[in-house]
């Protein structure tokens, strides 16, 4: 597939959301760096990055995170415990899906840890996934000839319609369900 | 400090409330008592597509009655019907209109206000380009924005249409703390009887923004409940499923009066105001203080403005919206305030059945506090499936409690960080 | 004797300048700042209106930015509050953030077509209606999901209690003149009761927007029409504190507050008028607390010009309360100069009093509102 937009160019957009949305400079901002842990990020900051990123790329990032998706597709207290604490699927999960992150993650930990997962580098992966989906045909005319004018916003260099990904929350179920199927997991129908 | 002015103690006379579960204070207290739920999918406005399509609405039969003339109806809106609904109940119980000396009776009214209508905009939008902003000679030639549009935004047309409807010429004011605002009108109105400033204040909350633009507002921030199994159990504070709230409308009013001016004119109490306590979080723009520091304050200071001691509270309303961070602040601040005691007061929360009704719920939930101290009943918290460990509280569980009180706390916590609580005693005694 | 509530600090945006100083400088020279304006914050505007300077929506040096949900209020108060709150010298002070109380009557925030009009635009059907299913799929990520919050008129003073780190009592009261003079009262009865040490108190305008409630009136291309007419931008703040412990911690102040009157009268005709009986009430009731004579007063600020139906009856009671020989004559109008400031109006009259010549020794300012509430403020020159 072809991907007019770069790693680069995402992480730059990010840098300056985040910049804006928390008034810190944008040289403070690293790849390692966690919102919440080193930039005191509250929860509306994060609903105004992600908007921001959404306006500039026309895309939709994920609206839940990967284990509220995780509960109602393998089932309640599959990862969240009565006790609102991770599960040992909850840390295998965490662990496939954002790597060396989630080193320090486990069984029996509070559930706000995970917050301390989203990091500017997770930011930028969730981004490019959303990217990827950009279809190998402009579903309009069937050409492959998707252009970007700012190296932000893609559209059909044939016929003009605007680039349509598929939704974070979706591509987060579609995760999920590859996931339950590597684990041999039973999962609950829609 | 200063010295403390001399106090005037504060009698509710009158109250009258209209809430998805009834036109008025009876009825809502009973289905409140029998733990039915007054949230269903909205028919207001079509919400497919919407991440949430649940609210708690007014019947509209209900407000058939509530008659609007001359102006009134010219800038009428749903929340000044629904404020009128209300107020008349609690005019008639206290006979307010008996009362002669007018500049001595004041209002105070707390209300989000209707946004813009979904057409304003889209009327609006024909004269906007984002390329080259606003046409206005245009908008000028098809009359411009029709002012009765934006008579109906103003803060202060419900406090204003109050005091005319009823006659009162003394303190007139309105409150916009958000979730707090009714509580805070009621708690200011409170102080300007206690100061003397008036002998009577019609006090109390509004709200009708089961709207488009409203609701979206709220869904943009993630604040509503977006996994339920059904309406009625979307609401769950406390409970570990929570995951937002409820939005509903209604209103509620009570009559304040100085102790003494009832007496003389033979105005029965149903209970009195004991003390109010007020402060910020200073914390963040939206979200609540993972300890409550500023919310056991106000609690704190509601109990000290009552000079009573923690011991001394049989029960207490909680804001209890069903999000995450507010319940679990909350607890923490109950437990705060009563430490030990914690275990064995009872705490429950309206919003459980009526929803999130914003400015209007600080009224509605104090005057559901007095009712059930009058009638001995502990209204329930339903959906109360699965305490939540991080809320350590004595939740009235899905049943009312049948068990005589006499002294409550009512919280009301705003966006923002406002913090309001109301402390009150119920009866004639 | 009751303990005096003084001023000990005060802070002010305006059309006439950013803080206090350039304001006053600029009020001293006769300079207005009411102007024909053709834009406004990148919008057209195109209307006689008195709008806060630029360099006051600038954001403060503080890492929480008023500046986060794009409302105007939350700069203007937050500078003007943070001028009070240094000039009182509160930074120093060991009054605790629980201890102090904020209190404001609070303008319209308002709102812009604009933050929905794209989402709009994006969900017309064929026959140019909106299309709730598009808008929910399409046009709703168009908008801010902050776009809520600048439309509560209590942000403003939530970011300025982050800033500042004040977490007592307060209050915000909204929207016209009389809500800032309410603000005051409130916050003055806070003290009495003990339930506070310090407060900061005044209020904010409304924000001047295309839409809003001007856009009706014709757009104005004219000479300047009524000044009450003009919509100002603002914001003024006062700290008052009980005299007794501003000695104590060796503040300086030159200005007390010594008594506020409120009534309300609906419209009406007449001898009877009730807008009129408002007005004499709430002066009356001022002048009673501050246990004055009406000769006593020096300076009446009114609260409208005359020759607008509402402020005919404000002559008419300011006639009955200081018979024909009212102090008013041969004083400048603020409201010439400021523009109509609906909830920030008495709080910036009283601002400003506070630094008035010493013949000007005791001060009524009042504040009314189109709904017909009535308030009075008596400002008295006290030197600490």
């Amino acid at each position: 597939m072809q991907e007019p937009i770069d790693e680069a160019t995402v992480l730059v957009e990010l840098k300056r959301a985040i910049a804006r949305a928390l008034r810190i400079p944008e040289e403070t901002i690293h790849p390692e760096t966690v919102l919440t842990r080193d930039l005191e990020a509250e929860s509306l900051d994060f609903i105004d990055i992600n908007y921001n990123l959404e306006q500039t790329f026309g895309f939709r990032m994920a609206r839940h995170f990967i284990l509220e998706h995780a509960e109602e597709l393998l089932g309640e207290g599959s990862v969240i415990d009565e006790d609102a604490r991770l599960t040992e699927l909850a840390v295998v999960l965490l662990k496939e899906r954002f790597g060396d992150q989630a080193s320090s993650l486990r069984a029996g930990m509070d559930m706000e840890e995970v917050l301390t997962l989203v990091s500017v580098r997770s930011m930028v992966n969730a981004a490019m996934d959303v990217l990827s989906t950009l279809p190998e045909k402009c579903p309009r005319c069937g050409r492959s000839a998707w252009k970007t004018e700012d190296g932000r916003r893609v559209a059909c260099g044939s016929c003009g319609e605007e680039a349509a990904y598929t939704e974070g929350d979706e591509l987060a179920r579609q995760w999920l369900a590859r996931f339950a199927e590597r684990h041999r997991l039973e999962v609950l129908t829609p | 400090m200063m010295a403390r002015a001399s106090r005037r103690r504060v009698v509710v006379t009158g109250i009258g409330m209209i809430t998805p579960l009834g036109p008025d204070t009876e009825e809502t207290f009973e289905n409140c008592a029998h733990g039915r739920s007054g949230i269903e999918r909205l028919t207001a406005f079509d919400p497919r597509g919407l991440p949430c399509d649940i609210g708690g609405r007014v019947r509209d039969e209900w407000l058939g009655k509530e008659a609007l003339r001359g102006a009134r109806r010219l800038h009428g809106s749903r929340s000044l019907r629904l404020l009128m609904a209300a107020a008349r109940q609690g005019a008639d119980r206290s006979e307010l209109a008996k009362i002669p000396s007018r500049d001595r009776v004041g209002v105070a009214v707390g209300s989000f206000g209707d946004p813009p209508a979904i057409e304003d905009v889209a009327f609006l939008h024909r004269f906007y380009d984002p390329a080259h902003g606003w046409d206005l000679d245009s908008l000028k030639l098809w009359g411009g924005y029709n002012p009765v549009q934006f008579f109906r935004r103003k803060p202060d047309t419900l406090a204003t249409a109050l005091a005319a409807a009823l006659r009162c010429e003394g303190p007139s004011l309105a409150t916009v703390s958000s979730c707090a605002a009714g509580a805070q009108a009621i708690g200011e109105a409170f102080r300007i009887v206690q100061a003397g400033g008036a002998d009577v204040m019609v006090a109390g909350g509004s709200e009708a923004i089961l709207t488009f633009t409203c609701f979206l507002g709220f869904v943009l921030l993630k604040a509503l409940a977006e996994r339920y199994e059904s309406p009625a159990t979307a609401s769950r504070p406390f409970d570990r499923k929570r995951n937002g709230f409820v939005l509903s409308e209604g209103a509620g009013i009570v009559v304040l009066e100085e102790r003494e001016h009832a007496r003389r004119r033979g105005a029965l109490p149903l209970g009195e105001i004991l003390g109010y306590g007020s402060t910020s979080d200073a914390y963040r723009i939206t979200d609540t203080h993972p300890r409550g520091e500023a919310a056991a304050a106000a609690m704190r200071a509601a109990l000290d403005d009552a000079r009573l001691p923690p011991e001394a509270v049989h029960c207490i309303n909680a804001h209890g919206t069903s999000t995450v961070k507010n319940d679990a602040a909350e607890s923490l601040a109950i437990e705060t305030v009563f430490g030990s005691l914690t275990e064995r007061i009872p705490v429950t929360s309206n919003k459980s059945m009526l929803g999130h009704a914003i400015a209007a719920s600080g009224a509605i939930e104090f005057i559901l506090a007095l009712e059930g101290m009058r009638r001995s009943v502990l209204l329930p918290t339903i959906n109360h499936d699965h305490p939540d460990p991080k809320c350590g509280l004595r939740i009235v569980a899905n049943q009312a409690l049948c068990l005589p009180h006499r002294v409550a706390l009512s919280n009301s916590f705003g966006f923002g960080g406002h913090n309001a609580c109301l402390c009150l005693r119920g009866g004639d005694g | 004797m009751k303990d005096a509530v003084v001023v000990t600090g005060a802070g002010l945006v305006c059309a006439l300048g950013s803080d206090l100083d350039e304001a006053w400088r600029a009020f001293r020279s006769g300079r207005s700042g009411v102007r024909f304006v053709e834009a406004l914050r990148d919008r057209p505007l195109k209307r006689w209106a008195a709008p806060a300077p630029e360099t006051a929506a600038e954001e403060l040096e503080a890492p929480d930015g008023a500046n986060r949900l794009g409302n105007p209020q939350a700069m203007w108060l937050t500078r003007a509050a943070r001028e009070a709150y240094l000039r009182a010298g509160l930074d120093r002070a060991a009054i605790a953030g629980e201890e102090t109380g904020l209190f404001m009557g609070m303008g319209s925030p308002g709102w812009e077509a604009e933050d929905m009009a794209a989402a709009v635009t994006q969900s017309l059907d064929d026959r140019g209606r909106v299309d709730s299913h598009r808008f929910f799929r399409r046009g709703l990520r168009e908008i801010s999901p902050l776009w809520l919050l600048g439309r509560l008129n209590n942000m403003a003073l939530c970011q300025t209690a982050i800033h500042l780190g004040i977490k007592g009592e307060n209050g915000v009261f909204a929207p016209h003149a009389d809500a800032g003079v309410l603000a005051v009262l409130q916050g003055i009865r806070a003290m009495e009761a003990g339930r506070a040490a310090a407060v900061l108190a005044g209020g904010v305008s409304s924000v001047i927007h295309p839409n809003g409630s001007w856009i009706f009136e014709a757009i104005q291309e004219d000479p300047p029409p009524n000044p009450s007419s003009i919509p100002g931008e603002g914001c003024g703040v006062l700290v008052l504190e009980p005299s007794s412990s501003a000695r104590k911690r060796g503040a300086s102040f030159h200005a007390v507050v010594s008594g506020c009157g409120f009534a309300f009268g609906a419209h009406g005709e007449g001898e009877r008028d009730p807008r009129r009986q408002a007005f004499t009430r709430a002066m009356g009731e001022a002048l009673d607390r501050a246990g004055l004579d009406p000769g006593d007063i020096d300076l009446v600020l009114p609260h409208a010009e005359p020759a607008t139906e509402g402020d005919v009856r404000e002559a008419q009671a300011l006639e009955e309360v200081f018979g024909k020989k009212s102090p008013l004559a041969n004083f400048p109008s603020l409201t010439k100069l400021t523009g109509n400031l609906s909830a920030a109006a008495a709080a910036v009259k009283a601002v400003l009093a506070t630094r008035m010549e010493r013949r000007y020794r005791r001060i009524l300012i009042n504040a009314g509102s189109p709904s017909g509430a009535c308030a009075s403020l008596v400002l008295e020159k006290r030197e600490s």
